[in-house]
């Protein structure tokens, strides 16, 4: 059937299937104005060398060429990907644990403070995030060093050290999601029934045993959602960068959203900011169209 | 009759829309301008300018007055390009750098004669370039808040008494500076710095980086480009030019008198956590508000085999907005503002404009920058003016680049100014 | 469980909250701190004045922060209230019906998450100013009015509402938007509950749209009062831990107060992918 027959609506299935697409319309044509008119806008743009209202010229995929092959772009997607590897791994496993631990808890009133304490960080935006670890990560009067010395540990560079730099802000993307993960799997872990570890352990099946074979794949919609998203903020990193190390010391947290902001907004090369948004719109593309479809052949 | 009601009530919702905002032909009543300011950290300059903004109005009576705003640092650029390509919501005046905003993009008013000619007749040439582009001037340089203030040699006389110095002294040569530092310098015991004799800027912005380097690098007679800005090989990567990034990273891993780990310098001056800095005359305000208990003198910057005299590389000047209906009242302002800081400005926490009246005026004798200020502007300007062009911020950010590495000694400094010869000479010929 | 493991798993919880925690309580410290003692060695954990107030009067008073929580508030009020009724509408909409090419517009929504915002940062607010919204409390919420993420949500839920009540009241002569009104939205209010939150909190600390489409301290919004404290030269770290202890303290009273809302909601919603 063609959407006409729906507008149309002849037949009482077809009225009532045209409601659906009222209903989802509204955010559809929002989205196209808001979101996709701008970026098939910018996919134009990377043909030429910027915006219509600058003289510009059509240049076709030459500028595709240079940005693919400029040093400082690969570096940044090499920092990503770093960054990435770094903070979502380490996110979700360590939320699976804490939220499977917190399920153990049963005094309610504590397990409301520990989520409340675990939740906290998304209370702040990024920018406040980056300077209060700035804070704790100077080098002088920082929290961080000063309890290292106090405990008889050499101080360390953190955000000034070349190598220190990037774990050090995963450490904060770490601490700034992890509530979310927490809590997306708290109440997940909250609706398994109790039966079924009863059950398991009527057969003489040991905690970690009952966590592997039960708990993880009930848990397989959360873990993929949950992956998903951290992966899509993950690579989208930029407040955190920006504030706190500029992308140094010596580009070395120069991530991919920082490189387009300068590209586009310090340097004025907007065909070259085209390019790169639309290269990082269909990479993340890809990455979510291959974990959607990981999800679909696992579920049970 | 319903028929009409509903035609009614729409046409009155319509007009309501449409009729909404200024009427074409109204007469200008009751207006304010707007200046936008990335300078929030000086909250009492920006409170003088104000105060400056009413006396607008005895010349103009309609005007209220001009709201200073300062707009966060962060994400400044995306901010002003979206105000100014779209019109609407753009300052009237803002506070920006003229290669950017009259070269990179058209957003800028011609100054009109009468305030060239002022400003041309107190200030130096040199100065004059801040402001000027492609050989029209729209800029007024020096009236904001750090204009074009010139670095200074700030040194802790405290810390020279305690390493047993004389504590009037200072180093008028780099030798001297080195020296200076080795003495000024403190260790722990596995041998990181914790006070650094002098401190480097090695992180934050790129173009901070490569504007506190460049005082090294024109002492020793190097320069980043040619005078007519065609090259840059050969210029930077002069055997002068190594031997100042050499000398500027061997400050930090042969001679140890800095530390990559300390923090800004203007702020490690202030924790006292670094002897000497360079930096520019707005620090006395800080210093003052912050760390009250530091005692400190400024002198001119150490000289080697040229004398390095005022210059800046970040060039904000007030500029109008080309495309605002006030564009006459915001240039009696600027005016207004120029005038008024010629006479010298009230506020310490900014640094004074680059005039060439007497400086034994009574703003300047009570200064601590005066008589460095005074030696800095009888040298020669520095060659940072003849930077002054197209893709600044892109030549800034390859050098910072190169200073960084050479810095973290993850290259050498021949190796890297070869490489950034290379890339800025693409730059500059584009 | 023995009683053993259960108070080793309790501690070790408790510590890794308390990790989890102190950064805050840290910047609540150093907010109560004047700018010597937060540069004197070697550093002190609390305050010498547990409730020196300065830094929170200085920018009270330089700053018109009392404004800036209130645009917030209205701000994320709007935009949670809209996106709620967008969100539940296009949920159900994919949830509960069949027309072709739904499956290509969904996915097309949720790919909207993966633009770099930066990207259309300037159309974006072109648009802005062709609809008049430059300045206003509308232009604010407009990127945020309607949630990729809140529909992906809403289509979770409303997935796990039976279709025979729907078809019931069909039979009774309900039109949908009634289905929608009467049975849909009370049946899922743990999820909406859940967005709410989400989505009042994402729109709080959001920072790079409201600084390009503010100016003016009539719609200037916490996260942009905080960056002034913030500039190119330094930071004042007593003032910015200050004010970011500001704009953290309603939504700490908002979580607490919901809290058991939100963790009810998660458990009821289910939460299905």
């Amino acid at each position: 059937m063609k959407i006409i027959d729906f507008i149309r609506g002849r037949t009482f299935y077809e009225r009532k299937e045209r409601s659906g697409i009222l209903f989802v319309s509204i955010a559809f044509i929002y989205f196209v104005t808001i979101y996709y008119y701008p970026l098939i806008q910018s996919f134009l743009f990377s043909f030429f060398t910027g915006p219509p209202s600058q003289n510009r010229k059509y240049v076709g995929l030459a500028t595709y060429k240079k940005v693919l092959s400029d040093p400082l772009f690969l570096l940044s997607v090499k920092n990503t990907f770093y960054f990435v590897i770094l903070a979502v791994p380490t996110t979700i496993v360590l939320a699976l644990i804490i939220a499977t631990f917190l399920n153990y808890v049963l005094n309610k009133k504590l397990r409301d403070i520990l989520s409340f304490m675990f939740f906290s960080p998304l209370m702040i935006s990024f920018v406040a995030a980056a300077l209060i670890w700035e804070w704790i990560y100077h080098p002088i009067y920082g929290l961080l060093n000063n309890l290292f010395l106090f405990i008889g540990l050499p101080s360390q560079g953190w955000l000034s050290n070349v190598s220190q730099a990037m774990p050090s802000i995963a450490i904060m993307q770490i601490w700034l999601r992890l509530g979310f993960d927490i809590m997306i799997f708290l109440s997940a872990l909250q609706a398994i029934p109790g039966e079924y570890y009863e059950a398991a352990s009527i057969d003489g099946a040991s905690g970690f045993s009952c966590f592997k074979h039960i708990t993880l794949p009930l848990l397989n919609p959360q873990i993929v959602f949950v992956s998903i998203i951290e992966l899509i903020f993950g690579f989208q990193v930029f407040d955190l960068v920006y504030t706190a190390t500029h992308g140094g010391p010596t580009n070395v947290t120069r991530v991919i959203i920082l490189h387009l902001y300068e590209t586009a907004f310090k340097w004025y090369r907007f065909g070259e900011a085209s390019v790169i948004a639309v290269f990082f719109f269909l990479f993340l593309l890809s990455i979510s169209i291959l974990q959607w479809k990981f999800r679909r052949t696992t579920t049970y | 009759m319903r028929r009409i009601k509903t035609v009614l009530i729409l046409g009155l919702v319509m007009g309501m829309l449409f009729v909404n905002g200024q009427s074409l032909f109204a007469a200008k009543k009751n207006i304010e301008l707007t200046y936008w300011t990335t300078m929030g950290q000086h909250p009492r300059f920006n409170e003088w300018m104000e105060d400056l903004g009413k006396e607008l109005t005895k010349t103009y009576p309609y005007v209220k007055g001009v709201k200073i705003i300062a707009v966060p640092y962060e994400g400044y650029e995306a901010k002003y390009l979206s105000a100014m390509e779209g019109k609407v919501g753009a300052p009237d005046m803002f506070n920006g750098m003229v290669y950017d905003w009259a070269g990179a993009h058209d957003f800028c008013a011609l100054m009109p004669e009468y305030l060239v000619k002022n400003i041309e007749e107190h200030t130096v040439p040199a100065v004059r370039k801040l402001g000027i582009w492609d050989g029209k001037m729209y800029g007024v340089p020096g009236s904001t808040a750090t204009g074009s203030s010139f670095m200074m040699l700030y040194i802790n006389t405290d810390m020279l008494e305690e390493a047993g110095m004389d504590p009037n002294s200072y180093p008028e040569t780099i030798d001297e500076l080195l020296d200076f530092a080795k003495k000024l310098t403190k260790r722990d015991a596995s041998g990181k710095v914790v006070r650094a004799g002098y401190a480097i800027r090695y992180s934050g912005n790129p173009t901070g980086i490569t504007e506190k380097f460049l005082p090294f690098l024109h002492t020793f007679g190097g320069r980043m480009m040619s005078p007519d800005r065609k090259r840059a090989s050969g210029y930077i990567n002069s055997s002068e030019s190594v031997e100042a990034l050499q000398f500027f990273a061997d400050l930090v891993n042969k001679y140890r008198v800095s530390s990559l780990e300390i923090g800004s310098p203007a702020a490690s001056f202030g924790h006292k956590l670094a002897a000497m800095i360079f930096r520019e005359g707005w620090v006395v305000g800080w210093l003052r508000d912050n760390a009250p208990n530091l005692h400190y003198k400024i002198y001119p910057l150490p000289t080697y085999r040229e004398k390095v005299g005022v210059g800046a590389l970040f060039t904000w000047t007030d500029l109008v907005y080309k495309y605002g209906s006030n564009k006459e009242e915001s240039w009696k302002y600027l005016e207004l503002v120029w005038k008024n800081s010629l006479g010298g400005c009230i506020i310490d926490e900014v640094a004074p404009p680059p005039w060439k009246e007497d400086l034994n005026c009574s703003y300047m004798i009570n200064r601590p920058d005066r008589e460095a200020t005074t030696e800095m502007m009888s040298r020669a300007p520095s060659p940072n003016y003849d930077y002054i062009g197209a893709h600044l911020t892109e030549v800034a950010s390859i050098m910072a680049d190169a200073i960084g590495d050479s810095l973290y000694l993850k290259k050498t400094p021949k190796t890297v100014l070869d490489e950034a010869a290379v890339k800025i000479d693409a730059l500059l010929m584009e | 469980m023995n009683k053993v493991l259960k108070a080793c798993l309790c501690f070790f919880l408790i510590f890794l909250a308390l990790i989890i925690f102190v950064p805050l309580i840290w910047t609540l410290s150093t907010s109560f701190k004047t700018p010597e003692e937060i540069t004197s060695l070697p550093i002190t954990f609390f305050p010498k004045n547990i409730f020196n107030l300065d830094n929170y009067i200085h920018i009270f008073a330089y700053s018109a922060f009392g404004r800036y929580l209130l645009n917030s508030f209205i701000v994320s009020g709007i935009t949670v209230v809209v996106s709620l009724i967008v969100a539940s509408l296009a949920g159900f909409g994919f949830a509960k019906y069949n027309f072709p090419g739904k499956d290509i517009v969904f996915f097309a929504i949720l790919a909207i998450l993966m633009v770099p915002f930066q990207a259309i940062t300037v159309p974006l607010y072109l648009w802005s100013i062709r609809f008049k919204l430059v300045d206003t409390y509308q232009g604010l919420a407009m990127p945020g009015l309607v949630s990729a993420f809140g529909i992906f949500l809403m289509r979770g839920a409303i997935e796990s509402i039976p279709n025979d009540y729907l078809d019931a009241a069909r039979i009774d002569g309900a039109s949908e938007l009634r289905i929608y009104w009467r049975i849909i939205l009370p049946s899922v209010k743990g999820s909406l509950a859940a967005l709410a939150i989400i989505k009042f909190l994402w729109t709080w600390t959001s920072f790079f749209w409201p600084l390009i489409i503010t100016s003016t301290d009539k719609v200037k919004v916490v996260t942009l009062g905080l960056a002034d404290y913030t500039n190119m030269y330094f930071v004042e770290y007593n003032f910015a831990m200050a004010a970011s202890i500001i704009s953290i303290i309603p939504l700490m009273v908002i979580f607490i107060f919901f809290q058991k809302w939100v963790v009810k909601a998660m458990v009821l919603s289910g939460m299905k992918g």
